[in-house]
């Protein structure tokens, strides 16, 4: 088994500052043996540090007054938004929704929710941040040896998904045809409202799907990118995506209500 | 000597990691058996002029912006069924993709993967079209089934978002005459799960596909007595809709 050492550090970044952890240079496990996509092998991996948290609204919100950048949603009026009743996988176009309104202006903005994970940006947007920020997103490898925490299965915490309500911010709901609270959240939670996984790391699944960078071999499309760890919208019956395996794709200007980030550094 | 030995090495080493899924092809047949199931059918009705518009439409703002109400209106029911087949005009979510998986040449799925290589999805617009233009859809989706062997996701998809259970004579003819296709018999299953056909809902299936343990990625083996059973049940439901 590989050794895995951690060093725990606040290293400042942009205020407020995020706290990162450290993972070491090694030979990391990562991937599934049945996954084409993301099959079983070891990777190698230089030093780097990892966000113990997603980026909040309140952390977006002094980029954007700092440099006065406008998302996509704004540019494009293309944000993807969330009110039950909906079919599984399916969202409503709401030309009002960007990140200050994540599920549209009818919906409600951010004003009580700056400690939340700012949602309806882009991976484009996520990468200007970073550059703003002087980090990066971490790559798809990073964040998988991040959210197992040395864990060879599925979930950081085993095989089943039985413990995620510990963990997530999930959709415990059936189907998405009734609003759910039940685990006190039906959009975001404030991050790091549930437990950490063994490296410190909180949110690592659900709440909001997590931007990575890189590339798979199936990828059709160069508008293709990649976001992981699941998220509110994500439930047991449907996607199930809240673990270390999986790895989505949407477009690199789509806007989401359940998509944001956290960053990393060499 | 030094170089052969290192080029004999990686090929075992190659030869190794393949065989562990019992087969040195299985993963490339998987593979291709999942581009296959992703694999859209293009409609021939007006195609040239929509694909026309459609890269217009991305060369202006590279992301694919939607046609005003005027430009989609002006096409015709032909053209805009061929639109909306080969053209999603909302963003799809993160999470819609099917992984790819070893093996998955020999499963029925419960759920079809998601559309437009995962990145987009079919407009309130076009899922209005195709409800509203049910019956000239269905002779659309009818007529491209008899010219390809493959029957497109797109057509799947459009089968079950119009509930087109008249067609079903016509999946159990593509698949008799293309066994490879096992997403055919997934539409089946859905098309039975969303007609509540009670048999359908009673069976070991729907429990391995939709019951409460059940996600995205569920299926069942695809063996031959599944297929048999699957157009048997299916042809049955049909007879009763058909009345």
């Amino acid at each position: 088994m590989l050794a895995l050492v951690l060093h725990l550090a606040s290293i400042n970044g942009p205020s407020p500052s995020p706290s990162f952890v450290r993972i070491p240079a090694g030979t990391y496990q990562v991937g599934k043996a049945s996954y084409l996509d993301n099959p079983l092998r070891s990777v190698g991996l230089k030093a780097f540090d990892i966000a113990r948290l997603d980026v909040t609204n309140a952390q977006f919100e002094e980029f954007v007054r700092a440099t006065r950048y406008v998302t996509d949603a704004e540019i494009r009026h293309n944000a993807m938004v969330f009110e039950p009743p909906l079919k599984e996988f399916r969202w409503i176009h709401d030309r009002t929704a960007f990140w200050r309104f994540p599920n549209g202006v009818s919906r409600g903005g951010i004003e009580k929710k700056m400690n939340h994970p700012v949602t309806a940006i882009s991976y484009h947007d996520a990468t200007e941040y970073c550059k703003w920020a002087g980090v990066r997103l971490p790559t798809l490898d990073e964040w998988e040896v991040a959210s197992r925490g040395g864990a060879k299965t599925d979930y950081f915490f085993g095989d089943s998904p039985d413990q995620i309500g510990k963990y997530a911010n999930v959709w415990h709901g059936r189907d998405h045809l009734k609003l759910d609270y039940s685990d006190g959240y039906m959009y975001t939670s404030p991050v790091g409202s549930f437990l950490p996984n063994p490296l410190g790391l909180y949110d690592v699944y659900g709440n909001v799907f997590q931007f990575c960078s890189g590339r798979l071999a199936s990828d059709q499309s160069s508008r293709g990118v990649h976001a992981r760890g699941g998220s509110w919208w994500c439930s047991r019956n449907a996607c199930c995506f809240f673990n270390s395996v999986d790895i989505g794709t949407v477009d690199v200007h789509a806007s989401f209500s359940n998509q944001g980030f956290r960053v990393a550094r060499d | 000597m030094n170089k052969l030995s290192i080029i004999f090495a990686a090929l075992a080493a190659t030869c190794f990691a393949l065989c562990q899924d019992g087969s040195p092809s299985a993963p490339l047949v998987s593979r291709n058996y999942h581009q296959y199931r992703i694999d859209i059918t293009e409609p021939t009705y007006g195609l040239a002029k929509v694909k026309a518009m459609i890269k217009n439409i991305k060369a202006a703002d590279d992301d694919g912006t939607p046609l005003t109400a005027a430009q989609f209106e002006s096409l015709s029911v032909p053209e805009k069924f061929t639109f909306t087949m080969i053209h999603g005009e909302e963003m799809d979510q993160n999470c819609d993709p099917m992984p790819a998986i070893v093996g998955e040449e020999k499963l029925i799925f419960g759920e079809l993967p998601g559309n437009f290589d995962y990145t987009a999805a079919w407009s309130e617009r076009q899922i209005a079209f195709l409800k509203h233009n049910r019956k000239a859809v269905i002779s659309m989706i009818r007529k491209e089934m008899h010219k390809h062997s493959h029957v497109g996701l797109n057509l799947k998809h459009a089968i079950v978002e119009i509930d087109a259970y008249e067609l079903i004579p016509d999946l159990v003819a593509a698949f008799d005459r293309n066994k490879k296709d096992l997403d055919v018999l997934t539409t089946l299953f859905l098309l039975m799960k969303d007609g509540k056909y009670k048999p359908f809902l009673e069976s070991a299936t729907y429990e391995k596909c939709y019951g409460p343990k059940a996600d995205y990625k569920s299926c069942v083996d695809g063996n031959t007595a599944n297929q048999k059973l699957t157009i048997q049940r299916a042809e049955a439901y049909y007879k009763g809709r058909m009345g």
